[in-house]
């Protein structure tokens, strides 16, 4: 039988030809009917690419220039647009990244949903209709949905609708290009049973485009790792993850997060204590509700909860970004004094100044505080950027020079230069691929060594928080829910919702194992 | 909703009245006497002859005075009378003011469809000389001085093949020539602040959802990126119409029309200050009321202002 796609030799260039290597080069892959294929990959090794030109959907700049692929025995690789259109939607689906921005902001569910199904041979759809394609992805109550905008809804519940448009025509191929990456664990879950559900009770394939290996190990029934635009491994799942064959493999599969093991940490000194926290928007929402943890010294405490917990907004208290409605926050039992409570924020492509030298942007926090004559100042910034791996050259470099992980160095860089007691970690590798993941929670761990500091580690991703914190607290709705050494909890969770965030988490039994 | 719209009520009548209270401070505070302005240094200085007119104008009066008065009368319409020809200000700018309206108004009637047309144009094609060229288009026509463009138009059109009289006070086709010579500058403010927009709006993920579907290129760039992209065009087009008022000056210089642009370059050549004041307090209304238009209208297209309006 003829597999549904068959990918062999494909290669996609950006820019003039001739120039630069290709993004995707030389790319063979197959995926049989109703079987769930993962593409893992970090930013940059070309399986986004790959994705939008399986589904036809290159931007201008870039271009096929070899390979052959054929859908359903039928050649589609150099297919004008006319036909790609019969194709897309009805035959190929596909979800783009980021549920925040895939819908178009300025229509209702049910124009789009409605779109979605007049296109793919619905002429006129009525309100049965789009209710079922909406109760098809697990939308409870799909009546309510249909007449609201897409940023009244939840991240989770945009990519059910973004879901539910893409099988409303019952294609035979999905291509989901990360469809939770910008999810949290317990959502991103509940997306992925469903892709799995959906997708088994259909027969539709799935090839599935992600950077988390526990998720393919999880999700696939096979898996192929892309590096530098060329799949280097294929296989099936288990043997995949089992016993890898090509370096890189091995390399991501190192990289996933371990748990810290060990006895559990002795009581150390309190550094920060915050006492009956409670924070009340403007508007009645209320973010957290009497939280109280403490910081020992040169320790790291672990936050970990959903979006929407209030772990965020416990960040910006305990910096000083926020005034708290009530409770207190006191470092070495006295108000925190400007610059002891450093912030690195979780987006390192947003929180760095565009338009500032990256020895600007690190010097900024002792030109605030007054610290030192200029000459001191240069003579700090170059030795920061050695703390954190960098070459000193790069201070005279702007932020759109860097990759991910080097901004994110040079967010620590900034925050350790007035040397705090307390750093505050909001998210701080989420938006890092799993290798560059691995080597900024050792970064961080050998800066704690050398410097002594405090972090405070906050993060949806309770395997990242097991990696690096001895101590965590998990907050759900607000409040803490549950909190201890870290071996304890992962061993013994007492509160349901912990048992919850362990299930999961991705590739669950292999991590760590 | 409505608590939003008073509050931009109550900013665009600010800017007026700040607006008019400029005005007023530098024709009249400033050292400089007006009515020796007005007579010009070519006159000889008559002292008598001097506060005759001083008195005539009302500009003995304290200055306070002269401020709130001329205030309370502007309300009503009532801008004072010509320096220049003893005539009511408010009546002889409502007599001038239809012909530039249908001047600005024609220029925006030509000018918002072939603003769009190139915009759309250059973000539906897949042809990357015709992107380019079309994206170079409103550069290009915004280079070439207005009353050249008229000139030019006037030669052709005019002169060389008689198809449009070269002076036509009234009538539609005395209309056609200066509504093009303004619309040409004024679309491509429009297609430059559209595509760039559009450009924006084609990268972002939802277009790809929506082709996804099975929608055309076509569907994609109208139904969905143009929606996204139109409001910083609308708010353009808002301040458009200021520049229309002063293009108009020299369209209808070039066309010998009368109508506001001419009122204007007189009142500044002749020195005819309550004039001025009252072109330059009138436009910026105009200007104002229009981009608060724009402004309340955004929340009608976007739900997420709608929500924050509310």
């Amino acid at each position: 039988m003829t597999p549904l796609l068959a990918v062999r030799g494909l290669t996609v260039r950006y820019g003039p030809p001739g120039r630069g290597r290709p993004a995707v080069d030389g790319v063979d892959l197959t995926v049989e009917a109703g079987e769930i294929v993962a593409v893992v990959g970090e930013s940059g090794s070309g399986k986004s690419t790959l994705a939008h030109a399986l589904a036809g959907l290159l931007p201008d700049t870039a271009r096929v220039t070899g390979g052959v692929v054929t859908f359903g025995g039928e050649r589609v690789d150099g297919l004008r647009e006319r036909a790609w259109r019969r194709l897309r939607g009805r035959r190929i689906a596909f979800v783009p990244q980021d549920p925040g921005t895939a819908l178009n902001p300025l229509m209702t569910v049910r124009a789009q949903l409605a779109e979605a199904l007049r296109l793919t041979g619905t002429p006129r759809p009525g309100e049965d209709a789009l209710e079922e394609a909406l109760g098809r992805v697990g939308i409870p109550d799909p009546a309510a949905l249909l007449d609201r905008y897409p940023h009244q809804l939840s991240g989770g519940f945009r990519q059910r609708v973004l879901l539910g448009m893409a099988l409303a025509g019952r294609p035979a191929l999905l291509i989901a290009d990360e469809p939770t990456s910008a999810l949290d664990t317990m959502v991103q879950k509940t997306v992925l049973d469903l892709v799995q559900k959906v997708a088994a009770r259909d027969g539709t394939s799935v090839l599935l485009i992600t950077h988390d290996l526990g998720v393919a190990a999880d999700r696939a029934d096979r898996v192929a790792v892309m590096t530098e635009g060329r799949v280097v491994e294929e296989g099936p799942a288990d043997r995949v993850l089992g016993s890898p064959r090509a370096a890189y493999t091995r390399l991501l599969l190192r990289s996933a997060p371990q748990p810290l093991t060990g006895p559990a940490p002795a009581p150390g000194e309190p550094l920060l204590v915050v006492r009956d926290l409670r924070k009340v928007y403007p508007g009645g929402t209320i973010a957290v509700e009497g939280a109280s943890f403490t910081l020992d010294r040169a320790s790291t405490l672990g936050l970990v909860g959903a979006s929407g917990s209030g772990k965020s907004t416990i960040a910006r208290v305990v910096t000083g970004l926020v005034e708290p409605t009530s409770g207190s926050v006191l470092l070495d039992g006295a108000p925190v004094r400007a610059g002891r409570v450093q912030f690195v924020a979780q987006n390192p492509y947003a929180s760095l100044d565009p338009l500032m030298s990256v020895g600007r942007i690190v010097a900024e926090p002792l030109r605030a505080l007054r610290a030192g004559t200029r000459a001191e100042r240069r003579e700090r910034v170059l030795r920061l950027l050695e703390d954190v791996g960098l070459p000193p050259e790069v201070a005279r470099r702007r932020p759109s020079a860097l990759s991910g992980g080097q901004r994110q160095r040079v967010a620590i860089a900034r925050a350790l230069a007035p040397s705090p007691d307390v750093i505050v970690l909001d998210e701080p590798v989420s938006a890092l691929d799993t290798v560059t993941q691995a080597q900024i929670l050792a970064l961080l761990r050998r800066l704690q060594d050398k410097h002594g500091m405090a972090y405070l580690l906050i993060s949806h991703d309770l395997a990242v928080v097991a990696a690096a914190a001895e101590r965590l607290a998990v907050m759900r709705d607000g409040r803490i829910v549950e909190s201890g050494p870290t071996a304890d909890v992962l061993a013994a969770p007492a509160a349901p919702f912990t048992r919850e965030l362990l299930a999961a988490i991705p590739g669950g039994p292999r991590r760590g194992g | 909703m409505g608590r939003f719209v008073a509050r931009r009520l109550a900013q665009a009548a600010a800017v007026v009245l700040a607006v008019y209270t400029l005005t007023f401070a530098v024709f009249y505070l400033l050292p400089a006497d007006p009515v020796r302005i007005m007579i010009g240094p070519e006159n000889g200085v008559d002292e008598a002859r001097v506060s005759a007119l001083r008195a005539e104008y009302g500009l003995d009066r304290p200055a306070a005075e002269r401020y709130i008065g001329g205030l309370l009368h502007a309300l009503h319409g009532d801008f004072g009378t010509s320096f220049q020809t003893g005539r009511e200000v408010g009546a002889t700018i409502a007599e001038a003011a239809p012909r530039t309206l249908a001047l600005a108004g024609g220029a925006l009637l030509l000018a918002l469809p072939l603003g769009f047309l190139i915009a759309w144009w250059a973000a539906h094609t897949r042809r990357m000389w015709l992107r380019r060229s079309l994206g170079a288009l409103p550069g290009l026509s915004l280079s070439v001085p207005t009353f050249w463009l008229g000139l030019v138009l006037l030669q052709a059109f005019s002169f060389g093949l008689p198809l449009f009289p070269a002076r036509a006070e009234d009538g539609l086709a005395g209309l056609v020539l200066p509504a093009v010579t303004l619309a040409v500058p004024s679309s491509a403010f429009v297609a430059q602040v559209l595509l760039e927009r559009l450009t924006v709006e084609m990268r972002q993920p939802y277009v790809d959802t929506a082709r996804a579907k099975g929608a055309s290129r076509a569907r994609a760039v109208t139904a969905h990126a143009l929606r996204n992209a139109a409001m910083p065009a609308l708010t353009m087009t808002a301040l458009l119409v200021g520049w229309l008022v002063s293009g108009s000056v020299v369209v209808e210089t070039v066309f010998a029309r009368n109508g506001l642009g001419r009122l204007i370059e007189s009142a500044v050549t002749t020195r005819d200050l309550p004039m001025l004041q009252a072109l330059v307090v009138v436009t910026t209304a105009v200007v104002t009321l229009l981009t608060l238009a724009v402004d309340v209208a955004h929340p009608l297209v976007d739900p997420r202002l709608r929500e924050r309006a509310a």
